[in-house]
């Protein structure tokens, strides 16, 4: 058998037998994947659904409305002194709250519980130490890439098409994940939110509900978008991001 | 990585030197990168790579599979910090037996495996994630 030839044997024996697995997990609600337009063509990818970006009001509230910046660069500059990420939370909270769990180097990474645990943590150390809620600033949200600011270039603020693809599945993920035995009743249980601030396919700012079940996935904004006064709801800044795994 | 490690990445082919590092232990709910078993010293932590994270979702390498690096070195960080003070891991992980359904190999070779101690010490970066046909 030539090289090329194995190759092709090769190829088909593996899609073969990941069809084969596809298949012998359709009935997983975790991990059921789905098969792409093209027979014999699956491209695979990683979705990334970020912890939220929390703002501290202590920060926000002094800037809004009449104080609200008149640049862009100074809304900014604003969007990050108030912006609270995962990763700053974690080393900042753990000082001051025993029960998170960081690993240090040679130490195994977290379990699903400890990483529910340290959610939890988090959730009341952003509310009782750093003064946050999920109140960001409609027009902060519109007009600054935040994702892209706090997280990094690949990250970005989901769109209405990104929510609408979500299938059972991966929103039971999501939930699955955020229901941790305390999400409900701890301070700071708007950490666990699957309400979120979504792109719309026309570039407004719009509302995306990613529990399991929604009836309607992206509705319309109740507030202004270009409102610079905080707007108190449970909406999350969580950004997303797709990576595509080539086969 | 280094520039010497990015070069060795390759398809893991026939012939090529194959060594074993482990099984595939977990994949969390949360879907953080799931952990080998310590295998050979310079080559566990490979399941950081994204690609078996995809094969392990999808079922194509099955839980217990073993899993086999070719030489080479390189790392990947999947989530958070990556651990410092291994040796370099794979280059890729090569293919896997994947239960009585026959051996997968030839089809790895990617960004090559965490080296040393780069499996332990990754933090959780707080997302939730999973893998799925790209719509």
């Amino acid at each position: 058998m030539t090289r090329s030839r194995a190759g092709a044997s090769r190829a088909r024996a593996a899609i073969a037998i990941g069809l084969f697995n596809v298949a012998a997990l359709a009935g997983s609600a975790m991990l059921a994947p789905r098969l792409g337009a093209t027979a014999g063509t699956v491209m695979l990818e990683h979705v990334e659904l970020s912890a939220p970006i929390l703002p501290r009001v202590s920060v926000l509230y002094p800037a809004e409305g009449a104080n609200f910046p008149s640049t862009a660069p100074a809304r900014a500059d604003l969007a990050h002194a108030a912006a609270l990420t995962f990763d700053f939370l974690l080393p900042a909270c753990a000082a001051t709250h025993a029960s998170i769990i960081v690993p240090g180097p040679s130490d195994p990474p977290t379990t699903a519980a400890q990483n529910a645990a340290n959610f939890e943590a988090i959730a009341s150390c952003a509310y009782q130490d750093f003064v946050s809620k999920p109140y960001w600033i409609p027009a902060l949200v519109d007009q600054i890439d935040i994702c892209g600011a706090e997280l990094g270039s690949s990250w970005h603020l989901p769109s209405e098409d990104e929510v609408n693809s979500f299938s059972a599945a991966d929103e039971q993920v999501l939930a699955s994940a955020l229901s941790t035995p305390n999400a409900t009743s701890l301070f700071g249980n708007f950490y666990f939110s699957l309400h979120v601030w979504v792109r719309g396919t026309n570039g407004s700012l719009r509302r995306g509900d990613l529990t399991p079940g929604a009836t309607a996935r992206v509705t319309d904004l109740p507030v202004d978008a270009g409102s610079s006064t905080h707007y108190e709801s449970d909406l999350s800044l969580r950004c997303i991001r797709r990576t595509t795994v080539t086969p | 990585m280094t520039p010497s490690c990015r070069s060795a990445h390759r398809v893991v082919g026939e012939g090529d030197p194959l060594e074993p590092v482990g099984r595939v232990a977990q994949l969390s709910p949360l879907g953080r990168a799931t952990q080998g078993r310590r295998g050979a010293a310079d080559s566990h932590g490979f399941m950081t790579t994204m690609r078996n994270r995809a094969r392990l979702a999808l079922g194509i390498l099955a839980l217990g599979s073993v899993v086999w690096a070719g030489a080479g070195c390189g790392t990947e960080k999947m989530l958070g910090s990556v651990g410092t003070g291994g040796a370099p891991g794979g280059d890729g992980s090569g293919g896997a037996a994947a239960g009585t359904t026959g051996h997968v190999g030839g089809a790895g070779g990617t960004s090559g495996g965490a080296g040393g101690t780069s499996a332990s010490g990754l933090q959780f970066n707080g997302s939730i994630s999973f893998f799925r046909v790209r719509p």
